[in-house]
């Protein structure tokens, strides 16, 4: 019994860091998506800038998407043979994976703010549009730095 | 750059900017003007060229609405095509051919754009009739000797039989009237009602009293009539779009004529702009301008020997505006877009350029890290840079990635990832063969992960160095000598002992070093400390503002170094995503289901990473040196050197200035 609890919060973790990610990118890239489709009605000829602005919030999902992978493959859940966790190395995956779930879902929608702003420069500077995305990209940097602990504590967990 | 002042006779004037516009190398710019002369007024001429341009400009646009011009993708990086004078002359002739052809265009649009306001009104009358349409009578029917119609609607559900009995209900005496209801909804109802017409009156008041309403428009035809009339005016209009847009898409070959033509005004316009900045008399005209140091000889000996002009050149004075050109090797231009994003050196910066390109390439590399995918860069920009030849910023876009592709692949080869783990994969599922070590130095994704993140704060601390450097060398060019030593030297202690320590804590250092580099830190603390307030007053003042730097040291750089986490954690993404898309399309354990959706995947899938990925790459590339490398040095500020030029999207003049 206690082997499934282990399994069931790793599992609990894996699903969390791509739940809540994928939510905040969710949200995010459809703010900016609004905001693009309003400035693709006036000039349809700055589709691809606006576009590169509305993927900005969405590497969070793919963020959490890899930390649920990582915990996958750690637990060895894709060979179809998982390893047996105690509760104990169970909620020490679930907990590595809260930087990436929470950092992953606030900084997303952030970071959508900052690319839907960007996109009113893309519409008055267009030559501009480079600096809308490192001002965007500001915000991902704490998604980045959650990645990289959520990462770092499941390589290193040793079972 | 260099401040160029010439002399010549007022009838050269033309001739003289004409050439310095083909050349290309010199800014006009404005100076006080000189006592007894006065300034060309051409802004007449510049507001007519202002006008056509915008005139040709809607027109492309309209011609790009309804043919628009097929460019691929390749054949956007195509240079410009050479154009001799001569024959640029004789096109020049032409512009009032093709300016016909603009007007044309814009009319043609003109009447789409009324005919479709006049469908829409058609359509809104229509609309409104259309509630009528079962009435086979007019609405304005002329009363007989002792009848007549009322016909007018109700704000409500009404049917023959309630009307009816509102009437009777109202109007018990009067029985002598006929009710129809031709259209009913919840919204209105539309009736005729047929009565005498000594009861008129009685009758309409009596309707009104319950929401009756005659219409605005009595026409005096059935309205199905008018309807069917209105319905073949809107197809005779949509003919008359379908015969304009001919005449417009008539004009599909005219594409690179128009072009020309908004270009031909481009240059006339900035001619005419440089005109403004001169000064004159009757006889002799003056102007003034940069120049950069390395067009100096040439142009000078060309304008002497083309034209009787006298010309001066000398250093620009300390106070002037100096504008900025970029002059870099072909390892170092191609980032110079990458500089100019974020300001252009200021009048007492060095241009980072040569420096930050090769941080640039290698970051770049380290992030993107798959030797597929910088393959995959390499190859793309070696086509468009052998097939195409793009001039200019392209060029140099183009490079930047062909060094950025070569740098992803050396980091691929040395981090273990080309598409992902795609060799091991193909090994192990399709040949049966053990997994092999992919990686030449370091296996982020395994054991040396610690290791990776080390040595990315390594690189980071190394670019910091490189950053403070410059400023101790800024510094030392001042003439503060010893401010410039002390201020990267105690940083460099304090930072460099701090280091290795820091390590300590992940993987083993011997203690030895760490003792050494505790008593380097110390001392570089201790110098901090001491000198960084010496521009304070008072001894407190000093001693204060020291303890404020040291805090500022440590804060910055700590903060400052573990940002440099980002070359692992990116580079992680790139393989780990590419991996999982490897796992993905071979999961079926069929052979030949496991084949197909492999290669669907793998195409799809790896498309999707290496998209991301390479907008993650350059964005936080461009951060890295934004936000860590420009803050210790650079100030930026500069304003670009905008020569008088052929600006000109689709000819370039053959270069006839060489001999002559």
């Amino acid at each position: 019994m206690a082997n499934y609890i282990g399994l069931a919060l790793a599992i609990a973790g894996a699903a969390l860091a791509a739940l809540l990610s994928g939510m905040g990118s969710a949200k995010g890239v459809g703010m900016v998506g609004e905001a693009a489709a309003g400035l693709i009605s006036e000039d349809p000829s700055k589709f691809t800038k606006v576009l590169i602005l509305q993927i900005l919030p969405g590497t969070q999902g793919l963020y959490g998407f890899i930390t649920a992978i990582m915990v996958m493959i750690k637990i060895k859940l894709l060979s179809g043979a998982p390893v047996e966790l105690t509760a104990g190395q169970g909620f020490q995956i679930f907990a590595a994976c809260l930087p990436m779930a929470f950092v992953g879902f606030f900084s997303a929608i952030a970071q959508a703010r900052v690319a839907a702003s960007g996109i009113s420069v893309v519409a008055k500077k267009p030559e501009q549009q480079s600096k809308a995305m490192v001002l965007s990209a500001m915000v991902e940097t704490y998604a980045v730095l959650a990645l990289l602990i959520s990462l770092l504590i499941i390589l290193r967990l040793n079972f | 750059m260099q401040k160029i002042e010439l002399v010549s006779t007022l009838d050269k004037s033309k001739q003289i900017i004409d050439f310095l516009q083909r050349r290309g190398v010199v800014e006009v710019t404005e100076h006080e003007l000189p006592e007894g002369m006065y300034k060309f007024d051409t802004s007449y001429n510049i507001s007519q060229l202002d006008k056509f341009r915008q005139t040709a400009t809607a027109a492309k646009e309209i011609l790009n609405t309804y043919a628009p011009e097929k460019v691929s993708l390749l054949d956007s990086f195509l240079p410009p095509g050479e154009i001799e004078l001569s024959k640029f002359l004789d096109k020049a002739d032409d512009t009032d051919i093709t300016m016909r052809k603009c007007y044309d265009i814009i009319e043609a649009d003109r009447e789409i754009k009324e005919a479709r306001a006049d469908i829409i009104r058609i359509n809104t009358t229509n609309t409104s009739l259309s509630v009528w349409k079962d009435l086979d009578i007019p609405l304005k029917l002329k009363p007989t000797r002792f009848t007549t119609v009322l016909a007018g609607t109700f704000p409500e559900m009404q049917t023959q039989d309630s009307i009816r009995e509102r009437l009777a209900e109202l109007l018990p005496d009067i029985d002598a009237f006929e009710v129809e209801t031709v259209y009913s909804s919840e919204m209105q109802s539309c009736a005729v009602i047929l009565c005498m017409r000594k009861d008129a009156d009685i009758i309409n008041d009596a309707l009104r009293s319950f929401g009756f309403v005659k219409p605005t428009e009595l026409p005096d035809r059935p309205v199905s009539e008018i309807i069917e009339e209105n319905e073949e005016k809107i197809s005779a209009l949509n003919g008359e779009i379908d015969r304009q847009k001919e005449i417009i898409t008539s004009y599909a070959d005219e594409h690179s004529e128009i072009d020309f033509l908004i270009d031909y005004f481009t240059l006339r316009e900035d001619k005419y702009e440089a005109l403004k900045n001169i000064s004159a008399t009757d006889r002799v005209f003056y102007l003034s301008g940069f120049i950069p140091k390395k067009y100096c000889q040439k142009t000078v000996k060309q304008l002497e020997d083309k034209f009787e002009a006298a010309i001066t050149v000398s250093e620009p004075s300390e106070d002037e505006e100096v504008p900025v050109l970029l002059e870099n090797n072909a390892f170092a231009a191609p980032v110079e877009g990458i500089t100019e994003m974020y300001s252009l050196p200021g009048r007492n910066d060095i241009d980072p350029n040569a420096i930050m390109a090769f941080f640039y390439y290698v970051f770049f590399g380290m992030m993107f890290s798959d030797a597929g995918y910088g393959l995959l860069m390499v190859i793309a920009t070696l086509i468009v840079l052998l097939k195409k030849k793009p001039e200019g910023q392209k060029r140099k876009t183009v490079l930047m990635y062909l060094y950025c592709g070569i740098s992803t692949m050396f980091w691929g080869v040395m981090f273990g990832s080309f598409f992902g783990d795609l060799i091991n994969v193909i090994r192990t599922n399709y040949f049966g063969l053990p997994e092999m070590r992919l990686y030449l130095w370091l296996n982020p994704q395994g054991d040396d992960l610690m290791t990776t993140m080390l040595f990315c704060f390594l690189f980071g601390i190394i670019h910091l160095f490189v950053g403070l450097g410059i400023k101790g060398y800024m510094e030392w060019r001042e003439g503060d000598k010893f401010g410039a030593i002390v201020d990267t030297l105690s940083v460099y202690m304090a930072v460099g002992g701090a280091a290795p320590i820091c390590a300590g804590m992940i993987i083993e250092i011997p203690d030895s070093v760490k003792n050494i580099a505790k008593y380097i830190a110390l001392a570089g603390v201790a110098l901090i400390v001491l000198t960084a307030g010496r521009s304070s007053k008072g001894i407190f003042g000093k001693f204060g503002a020291g303890l404020y730097a040291l805090y500022n040291v440590v804060s910055g750089y700590l903060s400052d170094v573990l940002s440099y986490s980002r070359l692992l954690a990116l580079g992680l993404v790139t393989g780990i995503i590419g991996s999982v898309v490897n796992l993905m399309g071979t999961l079926p354990s069929n052979m030949i289901v496991k084949t197909v959706l492999f290669v669907i995947v793998f195409v799809f899938g790896h498309a999707v990473n290496f998209g991301i990925n390479i907008i993650g790459a350059y964005v936080h590339t461009n951060r890295l040196q934004y936000v860590e490398f420009f803050s210790r040095f650079y100030e930026g500020g500069g304003i670009a050197f905008n020569p008088l030029k052929v600006n000109s999207k689709t000819f370039k003049f053959k270069e006839e200035t060489n001999n002559g």
